[in-house]
């Protein structure tokens, strides 16, 4: 903590690393992070701060038909003040429920300059049977003044699904969408 | 010059046996509910009912529906209180909304076949319906409710 104080991540970043460090404790709590339920699920975590808001998710991992899927999620999110609780919810289960599809099969390919994907039979959405059953979303109580919802809770999924995958298999996933062929690591 | 049958009231277009219904709900008769998402069956933003059955309106010319009973979500209750509707209320499932004429209107084929439709019954029917904003959780929340709402008589 005392490092991530003195060295924080990026040159303009102006986080506060103990809101930071808040959302990871308070989703670490509310998922049993370490808990028998670790053992059910491959669990990935990740977090992030933009728009002047924190997020973390823990995502719970099986498999479904042979294929990843992401069964349940633990959100926590400080955003200040919620003036909305059950839209602010929704948002955030909206992010997690896309930010799944995203990761996994969202890809957008280039020919000429021009977007190959140009409709839904090729651009692969997230439906139904493939979204989580669960996303419980938890927000850090105080009195700063509200700050961005609409992204901050998008970018920390992609994380945490790659980190649910590199528990379930041992590789690492470092190109999106993972649904896609990984290349190889270069040797460190 | 068609003749349509739309949410009960008698409609002339003039409009080519081809167009697709989509265009003709939208643009000559002006109900607008009906939502345009990608004109090739792959999103469910159009669904409608053609007697009672769920159709994509975006793929089904205007041809298809003559002498036949057309429902949009306008038709869905003169009162809106489809028990989907007050699910959807009671739930707040819809962020932007686009989708959610569609959604609603897929589902309410499923609890006409299926009276207590199961998490896999609501997978199955619902497979045709992306939202981007990501409500599946709340609608598969909804159609529960509504299921209920409907058992208990509280019926449009
Ligand atoms: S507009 Fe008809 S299915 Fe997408
Ligand atoms: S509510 Fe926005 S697409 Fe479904």
């Amino acid at each position: 903590m005392k490092r991530a104080k003195e060295n924080p991540v990026g040159k303009n970043n102006e986080y506060d690393a103990d809101r930071y460090a808040g959302v990871l404790k308070l989703v670490k709590e509310k998922s049993g992070w370490n808990g028998p339920e670790q053992k059910k699920f491959s669990r990935g975590v990740a977090a992030y701060f933009c728009h002047n808001s924190y997020a973390a998710h823990v995502v719970d991992m099986t498999t479904k038909e042979g294929q990843p899927y992401v069964e349940r999620v633990f959100s926590a999110i400080d955003c200040g003040i919620v003036i909305n609780p059950d839209a602010a919810t929704n948002m955030v289960q909206g992010a997690v429920v896309d930010g799944i599809g995203n990761s996994l099969y969202g890809g957008l390919t280039h020919k000429n300059g021009a977007v190959q994907e140009n409709n839904f039979h090729t651009y692969r959405i997230i439906r139904m049977h493939e979204a989580p059953k669960k996303v419980e979303v938890h927000f850090v109580k105080n009195d700063i003044d509200p700050t961005g919802l609409g992204e901050p809770p998008f970018p920390p999924v992609f994380g945490a699904v790659a980190n649910a995958l590199y528990k379930a298999s041992g590789k690492r996933f470092y190109q999106q969408p993972f649904s896609s062929p990984q290349p190889e690591m270069p040797a460190v | 010059m068609i003749t349509l049958n739309i949410n009960k009231k008698t409609y002339h277009v003039g409009a080519e046996p081809d167009t697709p219904l989509l265009w003709v709900l939208r643009d000559h008769v002006g109900l607008v509910g009906t939502k345009y998402g990608c004109g090739v069956a792959q999103c469910g933003a159009c669904v409608v009912h053609l007697n009672g059955e769920a159709v994509r309106s975006c793929v089904t010319k205007v041809s298809r529906a003559e002498g036949k009973k057309v429902v949009t979500i306008e038709g869905l209750s003169a009162t809106n209180t489809h028990p989907l509707q007050k699910a959807w209320l009671e739930l707040d499932v819809s962020q932007c909304g686009y989708c959610q004429a569609g959604q609603i209107m897929s589902a309410a084929v499923l609890l006409k076949e299926k009276a207590k439709p199961t998490d896999k019954d609501i997978d199955d029917a619902m497979a045709g319906n992306i939202c981007r904003c990501g409500t599946y959780l709340r609608i598969r929340e909804a159609i529960h409710l509504a299921a209920e709402l409907q058992g208990k008589g509280e019926t449009k």
